[in-house]
């Protein structure tokens, strides 16, 4: 895949405060692109920036092979924006928003209403086209505000924290219909604080604190930065004619496996595997355990993620962060 | 088109607009056509006068001048011995009492509390002295004076109509108009953009390729049809309850609609560029400053005007243009006046425009 949006070297500030410092990352075409951070982070300004919604004071940014300040207008075109707060007419329907914000990137009549249409079917309000944007529920107007960014079928889709405040139906509705944007070949930038959302939906993940890139790729690829491990806790009770040597001999001899721990004493007994992250034979491993007559009472796994991995590259707890901010 | 549909329809779904653009001008036009109804001081009618007056000379001219008056039925005339006497009366059925002092040459007018008797008495007793006065300096000068010598028993003054009938409803309906323009005009041109800017939407106009002048121009003729609401509701109201007169037939009163009709144009785009620059709820701004003009312009008050401050008020200067076509069916000031608010009007769209593109939100 090409790339589709390129930033470069990326300078803004605000008098003294540098928001966004020197961030650079692309997005390839058809690719959902996370961008992952805590609350000031820069996030919502480096989406300002790619919106031409603000100006910057260095370096570089395209989409679609457009100039974000020689080509401001055509890459303008390219832009559907579903911004974080629901910016809507509150009296008009959901039919006639759709259509209001269409018609600003140039749509003909014809045009306007077999894109409302089908901007409301996409998104699941076909039933509701004629109801007014303040008796609507959050989750509803929502996913109207999602309509109204797409309906022009834009090429890449920006989105900054589209999930806020909504119920989970509505965003696992949300989440669904942006993985089939990307299918239908949008590229979509995808801005969340919200962990389990990036990792359930986007291609790559970009992680900015403070204005600067921390990290980038795939979900794999960081957690991988930090770590080479997951980790597998049971409580087991073992026979009494348990042997140990044997037993720790049999799983070792398992392809992938880091480790193996077994506490006992006063307490119960509690055995931790270490295996690489690719390990997937859990199945294996209990096998053995059954061969050696231990009773498994429960079984948890400690994979890796984006959480962890974010406290690891940068010292903190994003939550904290976000609760804090 | 869509975006002048959407601000419409924003408007026009909104209870809170349709009662501040048609039911409060309704109830205003009501209140003022009743109280003016009633201290309609163009068509007072001045009851009858009944007035004593003290005189010494039996064949004085003065005396037959009130006898004249009373044979006339203008006023009805008492004469009384003693002046004082009458002047402590308790009874206070006399309007005025009236003494004539020959050796002094001068008439002693003792006023009641009615101001407009008194008015009228004074006029009658000025006009007659300026006849005697004239009389004399014709004795003087050797030249009969162009009168019957004889008594005239008729009618000496005809009444007949000027064919104006105007009354105070007419003064105060216009400036009810130009008090609804900016009032209602100017804040709603200046809250629209607030406001869109409050609720992110300006972002997201922003970001999109529209042309900025075409979005800045649609919203605000978006927002037009709330003041032709309000003009309609006005010159309806107190045409068709009030009587009130505008211009005198159908093709004025069209260039009068018009002429208002510029008048909005221009003051929504002034407050449209006020709810540009200010980040603050501009009706804090919109709404002193349209009362200052309104109040120095006359526009409460018709007995409001300062030299100087009061013609320099833009309400002052839209309502005189407003009269001179409406009193005298004259176009000049009008057509003038109409001519440099739609030259203020491209202005303020170009700033407006400006400031609309130039405007991104932190």
């Amino acid at each position: 895949m090409d790339e589709y949006v390129k930033i470069k070297n990326l300078v803004k500030n605000y008098g003294d405060v540098c928001a966004v410092d020197n961030l650079s990352f692309s997005i390839k075409e058809g690719e959902i692109f996370g961008l992952l951070g805590p609350n000031g982070a820069g996030k919502s300004t480096t989406i300002n920036i790619v919106t031409t919604l603000l100006e910057y004071d260095k370096g570089t940014v395209e989409a679609g092979g457009f100039d974000s300040v020689k080509n401001r207008e055509a890459m303008k075109r390219l832009i559907g924006v579903v911004p974080q707060d629901i910016a809507l007419h509150p009296f008009l329907s959901a039919y006639e928003n759709v259509c209001f914000f269409a018609s600003l990137y140039g749509l003909s009549k014809k045009e306007l209403k077999e894109a409302a249409k089908k901007a409301l079917d996409f998104v699941g309000l076909s039933d509701m086209a004629g109801l007014r944007m303040n008796r609507m529920s959050g989750g509803m107007k929502r996913r109207l505000n999602i309509a109204c960014g797409i309906a022009h079928s834009p090429k890449l889709i920006v989105m900054d924290e589209p999930t806020v405040g909504v119920d989970a139906m509505s965003r696992d509705l949300i989440l669904h219909s942006i993985q089939v944007l990307s299918k239908e070949g949008a590229t979509v930038l995808y801005t969340s604080h919200y962990m389990q959302e990036v990792e359930e939906i986007c291609d790559r993940i970009a992680i900015i604190d403070k204005g600067r890139m921390i990290a980038c790729g795939t979900k794999k690829e960081l957690v991988n930065l930090v770590t080479d491990r997951k980790e597998y806790e049971a409580e087991v009770k073992l026979p009494a004619d348990f042997d140990k040597a044997a037993f720790y001999r049999e799983v070792l001899s398992l392809p992938d496996i880091k480790d193996i721990t077994l506490t006992e004493g006063d307490k119960k007994p509690v055995l931790v595997i270490a295996t690489g992250l690719e390990f997937d034979a859990l199945m294996q491993i209990l096998r053995i355990l059954d061969k050696h007559g231990i009773h498994v009472k429960s079984v948890n796994s400690r994979i890796p993620s984006l959480d962890s991995m974010f406290l690891t590259l940068t010292g903190h707890d994003m939550q904290t962060e976000n609760h804090a901010g | 088109m869509q975006i002048f549909l959407s601000v419409y329809r924003e408007f026009i779904r909104q209870k809170a607009n349709l009662f501040f653009c048609a039911v409060f001008p309704a109830v205003l036009v009501f209140i003022l056509g009743t109280l003016l109804e009633q201290w309609n001081i163009s068509d007072y009618e001045i009851p009858e006068i009944r007035i004593a007056y003290a005189a010494e000379n039996e064949d004085s001219a003065f005396i037959q001048y009130m006898e004249t008056l009373e044979k006339q039925g203008i006023l009805t005339a008492e004469r009384v011995e003693d002046v004082n006497k009458e002047t402590a009366m308790s009874d206070m059925s006399f309007a005025a009492v009236i003494e004539y002092d020959a050796l002094g040459r001068q008439v002693i007018l003792h006023q009641g509390p009615d101001k407009v008797i008194n008015r009228a008495l004074h006029i009658m007793l000025q006009g007659y002295a300026s006849m005697e006065n004239a009389l004399t300096v014709c004795y003087q000068n050797g030249a009969l004076p162009d009168i019957s010598l004889a008594k005239n028993e008729g009618e000496y003054v005809i009444p007949k109509k000027l064919g104006v009938e105007r009354s105070m409803i007419d003064y105060y309906a216009v400036s009810m108009l130009v008090m609804i323009l900016f009032m209602g005009g100017g804040i709603s041109g200046s809250t629209m953009f607030y406001e869109y800017r409050q609720g992110g939407l300006f972002n997201r106009v922003v970001v999109s390729p529209a042309k900025k002048i075409k979005v800045f121009l649609f919203m605000l003729l978006g927002n037009l049809p709330m003041t032709a609401i309000e003009i309609g509701t006005i010159m309806f109201c107190s045409t068709f309850l009030f009587g009130a007169r505008y211009c005198m037939n159908f093709t004025e009163n069209l260039i009068l609609i018009v002429y208002f009709f510029v008048a909005a144009l221009m003051i929504n785009a002034f407050g449209a560029v006020v709810g540009l620059i200010v980040n603050f709820n501009p009706t804090a701004v919109m709404m002193p400053l349209a009362w200052i003009m309104l109040f120095l312009g006359g526009s409460f008050s018709k007995e409001i005007f300062i030299d100087g401050i009061s013609n320099r008020m833009p309400a002052w200067v839209i309502q005189q243009a407003a009269f001179d076509l409406t009193l005298f069916g004259n176009y000049n000031r009008v057509f003038w006046t109409g001519g440099w608010m739609f030259l203020c009007f491209f202005l303020f769209l170009a700033l407006g425009a400006v400031l609309f593109c130039k405007k991104k939100e932190k």
